[in-house]
């Protein structure tokens, strides 16, 4: 079962604990801004899309570049061991252990040895010391980093106190400098007596066999020094083609990383540099160098034809910096090495994909990562990929399965079950304080869904029947338009079909309402492309048809899936492949469309609405809502904000976050309630903060969780589709 | 002693057209105070000595060690601050440096848009005196401040004849950390303090 009651203890273990949201959020906040500051001046697009040609071609060649770096590091005198996994690594390194009776190893961070539990496998053999404070810090209490960059970053002050007291033997005050300093007195011991360093890597240069390592604190560099032996654990991710490679990374990591231009410490090594002999000298000697070669389902990784992409991640963590969820329930809750949306990825490989089954579930889908990522990894939709690989072998919850697998595939069946729900929710439905009809609360089981925001009651007549008795005047008729409505419209909010039409007919198009089906986006993020692929094509057969100039959604959802998901889930059928690219070419989300068509008149902007359903002396102060999918997904971000800003009766005025997920996301409200409240709460508090009236937003989802949301907290804020307000009807 | 350190590096002969610039040392000096670095301009070896015994007086060290130099005069600075009674050993003995409190050492580099400084670590003495102590100063040639960190690898690239030295350090601002509730320390395993003068 995908998301289970342990996995949901962990959740609301972490949503309750007040140091982790602290610490998270306030990074969270403060982390955007420190990064835009320091990449200021720097083409950021441009920066990434090398770093992502860099690794896609190292990725291509890595067996090639694999056997360069090792030829490279053997003619400077260093040895070079393959590992395949954990094991063979425990292995090499007890052999180099007892080779120079190792007692003490340093090691500076290295979240490959975290990833193989490196630590508890050589406690046997020699005293494993952590010398990255964070990372030593969670040694004492036997825990694994939560954050890939700051793996302490869930504890605050006080309990490292309590730690350092417990590791030092006496009181020391919650006091960072003071900690600081005595982790430095503490550390310089184990330096002055190790006998082996084992340290990370950043990148492999293949060309030189340069290892490179990326440190704050310097403990890398002692690591390489001090002790005689020098044993570096470098993935096969990690190999670049050239030295000059080392640029473009060391340009983007340290910015994307902790917002600093460079690291305190670049160390590059590429030989066994000169040591003391047995540790004190004087006599000089030749460090011993060893390069583990980690694979542990990197090769894998690499060679797959979708997940290569995850090979360009160079381990910034911007993207858990920067993720909403994350932001919430911090590292641990991923129970892996890899947090995150990345992190679910590469658990894929470097564990396995039931591991990854429940993590890959955390992920929203906003998008917010990919804007982010130095490497230009798309993980929003690598996570959808997951899902699906994820889904063909562990398959839904007997009830969840029936639905997507047999419901939404069968047209008829999906349509009978959303009128049936009409009546079968209707004694659970009340007027609220907009007007509008929804659920407080359900009974049975079903109490979670409507506890922490109210639903929207279903129509009585879905928009299906309704266009039909509408009167369409179209004068001056340019073309027709077919109009995708989607189920949340279609069954919920009629309304602003309704709207949609009026608004178009205006522009002299005649609105058609071809037979259709759900868009298939549920299936896809439940991972049943199999089944996205059987209602696209049910959908083709209506919407591939040369009379419509265009086709419109109101529903970001939807138009992603009529612009991208329909010809990505066909791409291995020619003729159905073909219909969807047409439909793709055509389809608009209806605010890009509006704006399309008043660009096209010479970009007049003037009043669309005609009237106004309200008397209204001032202009009533509106604000807008981002839709994460049209917003990140479909790049429309401007449009509604200048379609808004022209209608002489709305004052627009921006509210802060507005592109910050509102905890929607389809079926995630469902699945994750507890973390879609946190991100709607969020919502709603920068809603009241903005002295709008009116929230604007475009998509029908975002429109039921906000109206919901405001509903329960008995707001007299109130929310519209861009249609009904380009329609006046607000 | 290992054979890389007995091959003689001439990096001058090696640096992009421009280096040492007016505005390079301008923008090194800017980057590398906003770190915390305190950037000393010598117009003379005799500057250079003098600037380093009077940072040592004013921190009223008394333990400080240094390794071979070319841009300035060592045994010069030995014999000033013997004057001041501050003791200053060349000699490679760990323990000796470890408890040092001020280090001295030669950088080949400097990166002006970055305030960096970049040197040929290989030597394990210069890698001591420059990580152990509390305090490091760095000597480095005005001339050879380049732009940009893609232009000191081009010009590692050139000076090894594509064999980089077995360990390069890069060097931008003190040790630091931000691991407990990300407030930024400085001085965790290296120099908390550094100093960087530049010998025109
Ligand atoms: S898409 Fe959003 S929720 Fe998913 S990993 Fe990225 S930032 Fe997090
Ligand atoms: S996926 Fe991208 S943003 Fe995330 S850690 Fe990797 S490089 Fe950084």
């Amino acid at each position: 079962m995908p998301i289970d009651s342990a996995f949901k203890v962990k959740i609301n273990k972490a949503l309750n604990d007040p140091n982790l949201r602290g610490a998270l959020g306030k990074f969270g906040d403060i982390f955007p801004e420190a990064r835009a500051n320091v990449y200021k001046g720097i083409d950021f697009e441009e920066l990434r899309g090398i770093i992502a040609q860099n690794k896609a071609n190292a990725a291509a060649n890595v067996e090639a570049l694999a056997n360069q770096f090792v030829e490279n590091v053997v003619k400077r005198g260093g040895k070079v061991h393959r590992a395949k996994d954990g094991n063979d690594v425990y292995q090499i390194l007890k052999e180099i252990a007892k080779a120079r009776n190792a007692k003490v190893c340093v090691k500076s961070k290295s979240m490959a040895s975290e990833e193989i539990h490196l630590n508890h496998h050589l406690e046997d053999t020699m005293q494993m010391v952590e010398t990255d404070l964070g990372e030593w810090i969670i040694q004492q209490i036997n825990e694994k980093p939560s954050h890939m960059v700051m793996p302490a970053i869930h504890l605050s002050k006080e309990k490292c106190a309590e730690i350092f007291s417990q590791a030092l033997g006496y009181e020391v005050e919650p006091d960072i400098p003071t900690m600081v300093r005595l982790a430095r007195k503490t550390l310089r011991e184990h330096f002055m007596n190790a006998d082996v360093g084992i340290s990370g890597c950043n990148i492999a240069v293949a060309e030189t066999g340069t290892m490179v390592i990326f440190t704050n604190e310097g403990n890398a560099r002692l690591t390489a020094t001090m002790p005689p032996v020098h044993v570096v654990l470098v993935g096969y991710e990690k190999l670049a083609e050239k030295f000059k490679d080392i640029a473009p990374i060391a340009k983007a990591l340290p910015k994307s990383a902790t917002a600093q231009t460079l690291t305190s410490y670049v160390t590059m090594i590429s030989g066994p540099a000169e040591t003391l002999k047995d540790k004190v000298g004087p006599e000089i000697v030749d460090k011993e160098l060893h390069v583990i070669l980690l694979d542990n389902g990197r090769r894998e990784l690499l060679s797959d034809p979708v997940f290569k992409e995850a090979g360009q991640c160079i381990r910034c963590a911007s993207c858990l910096n920067v993720c909403p969820v994350y932001q919430l329930v911090g590292g641990h809750v991923f129970g892996h090495i890899y947090a995150g949306g990345i992190g679910s990825l590469l658990t894929a490989f470097f564990n396995s994909l039931k591991d990854t089954d429940k993590v890959q579930e955390m992920c929203i889908g906003c998008g917010r990562c990919r804007e982010f990522c130095p490497g230009k990894i798309d993980i929003p939709n690598l996570i959808l990929e997951m899902r699906n690989r994820v889904r063909k072998e562990i398959p839904l919850p007997g009830m969840q399965n029936f639905i997507v697998g047999t419901v939404l595939r069968n047209k008829g069946l999906f349509e009978f079950g959303l009128r049936q729900a009409s009546w079968a929710s209707a004694p659970f439905t009340s007027k609220g304080k907009d007007g509008n009809k929804y659920i407080r609360s359900l009974p049975f089981g079903f109490k979670k869904l409507a506890d922490w925001r109210s639903l929207p009651g279903f129509a009585t007549t879905p928009f299906r029947d309704k266009i039909k008795s509408m009167k369409q005047e179209v004068s001056g008729k340019k073309g027709k338009i077919a109009f995708f409505g989607g189920c949340v419209i279609d069954y919920a909010y009629p309304e602003i079909g309704e709207s949609l039409v009026r608004v178009l007919n205006r522009e002299g198009y005649e609105v058609v309402y071809p037979d259709q089906t759900c868009c298939g986006a549920p299936a896809v993020y439940m991972g049943r492309q199999d089944v996205a692929q059987d209602i696209a094509k049910q959908n083709l057969e209506q919407f591939a048809n040369d009379e419509f100039d265009y086709i419109v959604s109101a529903c970001p959802t939807c138009t992603v899936a009529l612009k991208e998901n329909w010809g990505h889930v066909l791409k291995d059928d020619h003729v159905a492949k073909e219909k969807a690219d047409k439909v793709a070419a055509k389809s608009l989300d209806f605010i890009k469309l509006m704006h399309t068509l008043k660009k096209e008149k010479g970009g007049v902007w003037e009043e669309v609405a005609a009237t106004c359903d309200v008397a209204c002396p001032t202009p009533i102060k509106v604000t807008y809502h981002d839709s994460c999918h049209l917003n990140r997904e479909l790049g429309v971000k401007e449009e509604p904000r200048e379609m808004l800003k022209v209608q002489a009766h709305l004052d627009f005025i921006e509210m802060e976050e507005s592109d910050r997920c509102c905890g929607f996301g389809g079926s995630y409200c469902i699945k994750l309630p507890e973390i879609s409240t946190e991100l709607l709460n969020r919502k709603l508090k920068n809603i009241e903060n903005s002295q709008a009236d009116i929230v604007a937003v475009d998509c029908p989802g975002c429109l039921m969780s906000l109206r919901g949301g405001l509903d329960t907290k008995k707001s007299n804020k109130r929310v519209f589709h861009t249609a009904e307000l380009l329609d006046g009807k607000y | 002693m290992s054979a890389q350190a007995a091959q003689i590096v001439d990096w001058k002969a090696h640096l992009p057209q421009g280096a040492g610039a007016e505005e390079l040392y301008k923008s090194f000096k800017e980057k590398a105070e906003a770190l915390t670095v305190k950037v000393i301009r010598a117009s003379s070896k005799e500057e250079a000595e003098k600037a380093i015994v009077a940072e040592m007086k004013e921190l009223k060290i008394k333990k400080a060690v240094g390794v071979p130099m070319t841009l300035v005069d060592v045994q010069a600075i030995k014999e000033a601050l013997e004057r001041e009674k501050i003791k200053f050993s060349l000699e490679l003995d760990r323990d000796f440096i470890e408890q040092a409190e001020f280090g001295i050492s030669e950088f080949d580099l400097g990166i002006a848009e970055l305030g960096t400084i970049v040197q040929d670590a290989n030597s394990v003495h210069k890698r001591l005196v420059s990580m152990l102590p509390p305090t490091h100063l760095a000597v480095i040639s005005t001339k050879t401040i380049v732009e940009t960190f893609a232009d000191s690898l081009e010009v590692i690239e050139k000076v090894y004849n594509g064999n980089p030295s077995n360990f390069l350090a890069f060097v931008t601002g003190p040790s630091k950390t931000a691991d407990i509730e990300r407030v930024l320390t400085i001085g965790v395993h290296g120099p908390g303090r550094l100093i960087v003068v530049c010998v025109d």
